[in-house]
């Protein structure tokens, strides 16, 4: 069946809730956009598999919170029945001493999966400009040493 | 109404594809009439008892009052232009002519160099008047002042 306009929104919410979590440092809020067997992985930082290893990997950037602000844009969505893939712009803006400027860009492409508790992110791969050619994945950094997210 | 099944962190209540796409034209009517200095016509898609909140001004409240407060920016409003991402609506348990929507808010400064003027975030309330969505609370966050005075802005 294909996707419905409810299916559209829900799934381009599920994204800005992504976003709302990981930059206000909401970890629950983070835990509530990811299956349970999500995986997620990043040009810059790695995979991590599992909802709870995404979630311990934003835990420690708590610091971060209330700093950067994910703006997203170009989402084309694609997908039938419970199943979607999703594509999105990233721009990540940075609020350093009080001054905004854009930081990273890149590309989310996600893959999510819908069942009883809705349509959420079953794999989301991130890939930082500059970083595209021979992506590979990258071994994890310890929190704070990454200015690229 | 659409069935929508409850996401995880507990029930939401379903809004209309209608009426959530109109919500989002909402916003973006707010955006192009202060971008094009029409303050009355911002001031317009408030509920006669809408207010804004700000950190920097308080409470304005009332379509008059709004629309002098949205007229009344030093540099003009026409140099600017207002972004918007990441919204997310929800309906209000009991209550079908009332939601809310949540979005980044991000001012662009137009002047010779484009630069981003104010980041953060509005929380608005929202309510059915005659059929048509209208803020009835516009709260401002800013997250940060993008340089020393500016002030949040909405």
């Amino acid at each position: 069946m294909p996707l419905s306009c409810d299916d559209r929104l829900d799934i381009l919410e599920v994204a800005a809730r992504y976003c709302r979590a990981l930059d206000r440092g909401d970890p629950e809020g983070l835990e509530a956009v990811f299956t349970e067997d999500a995986v997620w992985e990043s040009s810059a930082r790695g995979q991590r598999r599992g909802r709870a290893a995404i979630v311990d990997e934003f835990r420690a950037r708590a610091a971060q919170a209330h700093t950067r602000k994910h703006w997203t844009s170009n989402p084309v969505i694609e997908g039938d029945g419970d199943h979607a893939s999703l594509t999105l712009d990233l721009l990540v803006l940075h609020l350093d001493d009080g001054d905004v400027r854009p930081g990273t860009s890149g590309v989310y492409e996600d893959r999510l999966r819908r069942d009883e508790a809705g349509w959420r992110i079953a794999y989301r791969k991130i890939t930082v400009d500059g970083q595209r050619a021979g992506f590979r994945g990258v071994p994890a950094q310890p929190a704070g040493k990454d200015a690229t997210r | 109404m659409c069935y929508r099944r409850p996401a995880a962190g507990g029930p939401r209540v379903s809004l209309s594809v209608d009426d959530r796409l109109e919500i989002l034209d909402l916003a973006a009517r707010y955006n192009h009439a202060v971008d094009s200095g029409d303050h009355e016509g911002a001031a317009a898609l408030f509920t006669e008892d809408g207010a804004i909140e700000a950190t920097a001004t308080g409470t304005i409240a009332g379509p008059a009052a709004i629309a002098d407060y949205i007229g009344s920016r030093p540099d003009g409003w026409q140099r600017r232009r207002h972004f918007n991402n990441n919204a997310i609506i929800e309906g209000v348990p009991g209550d079908e002519d009332a939601a809310t929507l949540a979005m980044y808010i991000m001012v662009l400064s137009r002047r010779e160099t484009v630069l981003p003027r104010l980041l953060g975030r509005y929380e608005d309330e929202l309510r059915r008047v005659d059929g048509e969505w209208r803020f009835r609370r516009r709260r401002i966050i800013a997250d940060a002042d993008a340089a020393s005075g500016r002030r949040a802005e909405g």
